[in-house]
């Protein structure tokens, strides 16, 4: 096991090297000079090469790409153009408003896809059943941005039971903050139930004809406990892995819901950067996102090797 | 069709026992694949939609009559006007035009690319293999949209360049697929037998392997064509995408938001074109798979 998972780790490094050259070419390809947006009207040629020189974009790209990943590995994003402030900071000021609300989407979506994914695998010809495949299979086709704007309309707008968006944090009113969290949440949760249900549902089906579940019925266990404690183990696992993904498509949620929503998470601070042209931003949120993105399939990967003892997690 | 049904009413008392049985066998295909049969002729009627839109509209998409500005749903103006007095209707189904160009491009960008690296990473094996492995690796641990918004940034905005971003997102699911799928047809023995007699690489590649992995490549264009269309309307939502006065569903939609007290059919409208072009565009796929690899038959 302990191989596996250092062979696991070793094959990350490549990749992660990848990530960080892309982004750093990607993020010096965006037309627009860092140093123009920073000096604004006070430019002069004397200011303008004095601070390129402490930017140390005078330095060929290898150098630069070499004293900036040293900078990350120390969690130095460097400053924002815009405000001067350092980005570190302000990704921390925002990142509880990101996870209050990318989090308890993803809970809730996840206790709502295993209710209708279960219930649709033991009941599979029952209307609820397929009510539940057409539930799955429209929430998939609508775009975040438009159930958030339809959330708005009713609930918002037309029935005035939340507001339309905002936030206020936790420690300064809770009750105010979870009025403000409810409809972006359910906006995810929804995206994530549908999402998540159909692989639940198919996973469980494919369980539910194995030798070993007829053995346990024939065996005089009832149908709960067979459904609980032995399919759902199993039909579980292939979920395991989804989750992996599901990380990455949490960013995705938070660009899109904090800008319907006015939330002021970490999505809508990139999207304001891409505004501003605030470029140590938007290139410590992507990388911060890439990494989240390695690091929790790792977890999964070795997660996944530890629950399914037929994974080979020996020498090849 | 009507044409068809007059020759046979014409001809049918001498050929009866040649049609009967050809009707018969239409009628239970459709029968056997219903699924596929409906959503093959939405996607039909959406493409006949796109390209007969100048002929559907009733308003010019884009003259702006601010008199008539947020106007609700009436007889001249089905869905309502919006803030500049254009027709919400005729931009919707132009925006149907717009949303077949997304799909069509982006997936075609996905495709070539994701098809010829899936084909030379699974056919060669080895470093090229590794390396293409992990360059996938690496673009599948962006975030999808910020990686979009960065090539949009690169590029420039403008539904062109969205598109070329939203085909660039397709590439690695597209290169999984034709590399586990190659790697399958290489052990078969028509590629050996193809090798033994001396075919070049390429011609192994793209006349012998391509043609046999090509059913779960349309399958996959039809999953990623909806997915597409959800990405560009993403993009074109946060300002990125289409510029005004493109009448592209996401970028109307979000424009509606900032009337939905007015009049959310500027929103709704669009919204409801969305749902439907994309929900088809996954039944398609999903109708395709059933038909053309039964043993992938969802329960």
């Amino acid at each position: 096991m302990t191989g596996y998972i250092v062979r696991r780790i070793l094959s990350m490094i490549p990749v992660a090297f990848l990530v960080t050259v892309v982004l750093f070419v990607l993020v010096r390809s965006i037309p627009g000079d860092p140093v123009r947006v920073i000096l604004g009207e006070q430019i002069t040629p004397e200011t303008y090469q004095a601070l390129r020189h402490k930017l140390g974009l005078d330095q060929p790209y290898p150098v630069q790409y070499a004293r900036w990943i040293v900078r990350v590995a120390h969690l130095d994003f460097g400053r924002s153009l815009s405000s001067g402030d350092s980005v570190a900071g302000r990704i921390k000021d925002r990142l509880p408003a990101t996870l209050e609300l990318q989090v308890t989407g993803l809970i809730v979506g996840l206790i709502g896809a295993l209710a209708i994914g279960i219930t649709a695998a033991v009941f599979r010809e029952s209307f609820f059943a397929k009510c539940a495949t057409a539930f799955s299979l429209l929430f998939v086709s609508v775009p975040g941005f438009l159930l958030g704007t339809l959330g708005i309309l009713l609930f918002a707008v037309h029935w005035r039971i939340f507001p339309p968006g905002g936030y206020t944090p936790f420690v300064k009113d809770p009750g105010k903050n979870i009025h403000y969290l409810i409809l972006p949440a359910l906006v995810g949760a929804l995206f994530h139930a549908a999402f998540l249900s159909r692989f639940i549902r198919s996973s469980l089906l494919e369980t539910l004809y194995q030798d070993y579940i007829r053995t346990a019925r024939a065996k005089g266990l009832g149908r709960r406990a067979v459904v609980l404690r032995h399919a759902l183990r199993n039909a579980l696992l292939p979920v395991v892995t989804l989750s992996g993904l599901t990380i990455g498509s949490l960013w995705e949620g938070a660009v899109i819901t904090e800008t319907v929503f006015s939330w002021p998470g970490v999505g809508r601070l990139s999207i304001d950067s891409f505004a501003s042209r605030d470029y140590p931003i938007i290139e410590a949120v992507v990388l911060i996102g890439a990494f989240t993105f390695m690091f929790a399939n790792l977890v999964v990967d070795i997660l996944y090797a530890y629950l399914d003892p037929r994974i080979s997690y020996g020498r090849r | 069709m009507v044409a068809g049904e007059q020759q046979a009413v014409t001809a049918a008392p001498l050929l009866e026992e040649e049609i009967t049985p050809r009707r018969r066998s239409v009628r239970t295909w459709l029968a056997r694949h219903p699924a596929l049969a409906i959503f093959a002729t939405i996607f039909v009627l959406l493409l006949i939609l796109a390209f007969t839109a100048d002929a559907l509209v009733t308003h010019n998409p884009l003259t702006t009559h601010p008199r008539d500005a947020l106007q609700g749903p009436s007889a001249a103006h089905w869905l309502g006007t919006d803030d500049l007095g254009r027709d919400t209707y005729s931009r919707v189904i132009k925006g149907a035009q717009v949303s077949l160009r997304v799909a069509v491009i982006s997936v075609a960008i996905g495709l070539v690319l994701g098809v010829s690296l899936g084909l030379l990473a699974g056919y060669s094996g080895g470093a090229i293999d590794w390396i293409l492995g992990r360059m996938i690796d690496a673009q599948l641990s962006f975030p999808g949209i910020l990686l979009a918004l960065i090539i949009v940034a690169v590029l420039g905005p403008g539904l062109k360049n969205a598109m070329i971003a939203v085909g660039i997102l397709s590439v690695p699911a597209c290169f999984r697929l034709t590399r586990g799928q190659v790697l399958q047809a290489r052990a078969q023995e028509y590629v050996r037998a193809a090798e033994v007699i001396g075919a070049s690489r390429w011609r192994i590649m793209f006349r012998h392997i391509l043609p046999n992995v090509a059913n779960p490549l349309i399958i996959f264009a039809s999953i990623a064509a909806g997915n597409a269309i959800l990405a560009e309307a993403a993009l074109s939502y946060l300002g990125l995408g289409a510029q005004p006065p493109t009448p592209d569903w996401g970028a109307m939609i979000r424009h509606g938001t900032d009337y939905l007290q007015n009049n959310a059919w500027m929103a709704i409208g669009p919204g409801i074109a969305i749902i439907i072009t994309v929900f088809s565009y996954f039944m398609l796929g999903d109708a395709l798979r059933d038909y053309l690899d039964p043993r992938l038959k969802t329960q």
